[in-house]
């Protein structure tokens, strides 16, 4: 029977069994709750994994306890969920090697990052712990940016980065921090020189 | 203001890797952490450097996988190095340039000279010694003097050398007495003589602005296959009066290919080429090479490329 022949059936749409769309839900370290679909959370390889090795049904995530993600802000948490609702099932991208990595921002994702740096540097560090490869590459490709144009002092500033003897000093008080007595040896030493001693000991 | 050093080992590598060659450089130069940093997560021959020996000298930094050339322009390097003689740009290029390319992992791509001293260029050369480094492209510009080019030639490693409109250079004949192997690019006022191309050894020749005749042509033809030239695979001049191939053919036994014969191989540049038709040609040594006089704006150019070269 060819198709034009083929009789035509009217299909109650109500009739046919619509998958249900699951929810999970997951909660800040400062207690705020998200609800995330599945395939939102595939965008985090982290979440995914652990939500598959949890195998919720439906009625799990409705009556047991919201997921909590221990190490992440609830402001930072509804960035990295929005993001993730809007490029739900946009495949993940694989690092191809290219130098310099090839990213472009789109508009959503240049208007949620319109955020202080404080809260930028969360959401990278929030991508990072949760695998998610997109927002990490436009997240890290937003702070890139800043450094077009910019002398290394200007650098320093924006990203906070520590002179080589700012970094001598916070290693040395680290090391003393540790050890209270490495000071006293130090100046014992010090002094032991100043006298002529050709060695400590 | 972001705190990047404290950013987790990926998305550190991440931000390093979007930024590009310059940048790189300068997020180097804030402190011995961040110059490790970027040295660590820059892949090894990812930027082609070039040094540019001009009134200005900088350096060029080009990635491999994107067609943008950055420039490090002498002001920058100025600042970095206050510590050097202002008034020297060529000085100050070598050891910036060794800076860079430690940095960025990579290797000394090319270096283009116009205004250079003997001085200098002995710098460079116990320069690239130290750093065990050949040339992959020198370019001579067209005030640069013949006794600097001519040192050029004799002490450095170079792979392709192209002349650009040179001043100086009355013929090439002297250059026959320098037997290296390398990928030759003239792009000159002064006509080369076919007697200057049967003396070299290069193995890839692009003349522009040849002005050969047809007999020219026929005897260079002949000369290959005679195997005067068994080191040569690729040539090509430009700027000639067309004529047709068949012509210089006559009595040579060779084999007309249809025009929707197509032949990729790579160019003198590393580009990719395309040879449509011409005529085959064997030499007695049995190698092949087609053949093609192609007319373009009313100037018409001649190659010979060696079957040896195509990549399909």
């Amino acid at each position: 029977m060819s198709v034009e022949n083929a009789p035509v059936v009217d299909v109650d749409e109500a009739a046919i069994p619509v998958e249900k769309k699951m929810y999970y839900r997951f909660e800040s370290n400062d207690k705020k709750e998200f609800r995330v679909s599945e395939l939102a959370i595939q965008q985090s390889e982290t979440l995914n994994r652990l939500v598959e090795a949890m195998g919720y049904t439906s009625e799990d995530v409705e009556n047991k306890p919201a997921i909590a993600i221990e190490n992440i802000d609830g402001k930072t948490l509804k960035l990295v969920f929005q993001w993730c609702e809007h490029h739900k099932g946009e495949a993940i991208p694989v690092d191809d090697g290219s130098v310099p990595k090839i990213v472009e921002i789109p508009e959503f994702d240049a208007k949620l990052m319109d955020i202080d740096n404080g809260l930028l540097f969360k959401l990278i560090w929030a991508a990072d712990y949760l695998n998610i490869v997109q927002l990490l590459n436009v997240s890290c490709k937003k702070v890139a940016n800043m450094a077009q144009g910019k002398t290394p002092a200007q650098l320093r500033r924006v990203y906070l980065l520590p002179s080589d003897e700012e970094d001598e000093a916070a290693k040395r008080a680290a090391q003393e921090a540790q050890d209270p007595r490495a000071r006293e040896v130090e100046e014992e030493f010090e002094e032991r020189k100043r006298q002529g001693g050709n060695s400590f000991f | 203001m972001v705190k990047v050093q404290k950013l987790p080992y990926l998305a550190l590598k991440c931000l390093i890797s979007s930024l590009g060659p310059v940048e790189k450089i300068d997020f180097s130069l804030c402190s011995k952490k961040c110059r490790r940093a970027v040295k660590i997560c820059t892949p090894k021959d990812s930027v082609k450097v070039t040094l540019n020996f001009t009134r200005h000298s900088h350096l060029t930094l080009n990635a491999v996988d994107c067609d943008e050339v950055s420039i490090l322009d002498s002001d920058k390097l100025f600042k970095q190095l206050h510590h050097i003689n202002r008034g020297n740009f060529n000085e100050i290029i070598i050891p910036w340039a060794d800076y860079t390319c430690d940095v960025l992992n990579c290797k000394v791509n090319g270096m283009v000279f116009d205004i250079c001293s003997q001085k200098t260029l002995s710098q460079i050369n116990r320069w690239l010694k130290v750093r065990k480094e050949s040339l992959q492209y020198c370019e001579i510009q067209e005030d640069f003097p013949r006794s600097h080019y001519v040192y050029i030639l004799r002490n450095f490693d170079i792979e392709l050398l192209n002349f650009n409109k040179n001043k100086s250079l009355k013929d090439y004949e002297w250059f026959v007495t320098i037997k290296k192997k390398l990928c030759l690019n003239m792009r000159d006022d002064q006509r080369v003589h076919l007697e200057t191309i049967l003396d070299c050894s290069c193995p890839q020749i692009e003349v522009h602005y040849g002005k050969w005749r047809r007999y020219d042509v026929y005897l260079f033809v002949s000369a290959w296959l005679r195997g005067i030239l068994p080191d040569l695979s690729l040539f090509v001049i430009t700027e000639l009066d067309y004529f047709s191939l068949e012509d210089i053919l006559r009595g040579i036994d060779a084999t007309k290919l249809d025009d929707n014969v197509e032949n990729r191989y790579i160019g003198i540049f590393n580009d990719n080429k395309v040879i449509s038709g011409g005529w085959d040609i064997r030499r007695n040594d049995g190698e092949i090479a087609t053949i093609k006089m192609s007319s373009n704006n009313g100037q018409a150019m001649f190659r010979l490329v060696s079957h040896s070269l195509f990549l399909n």
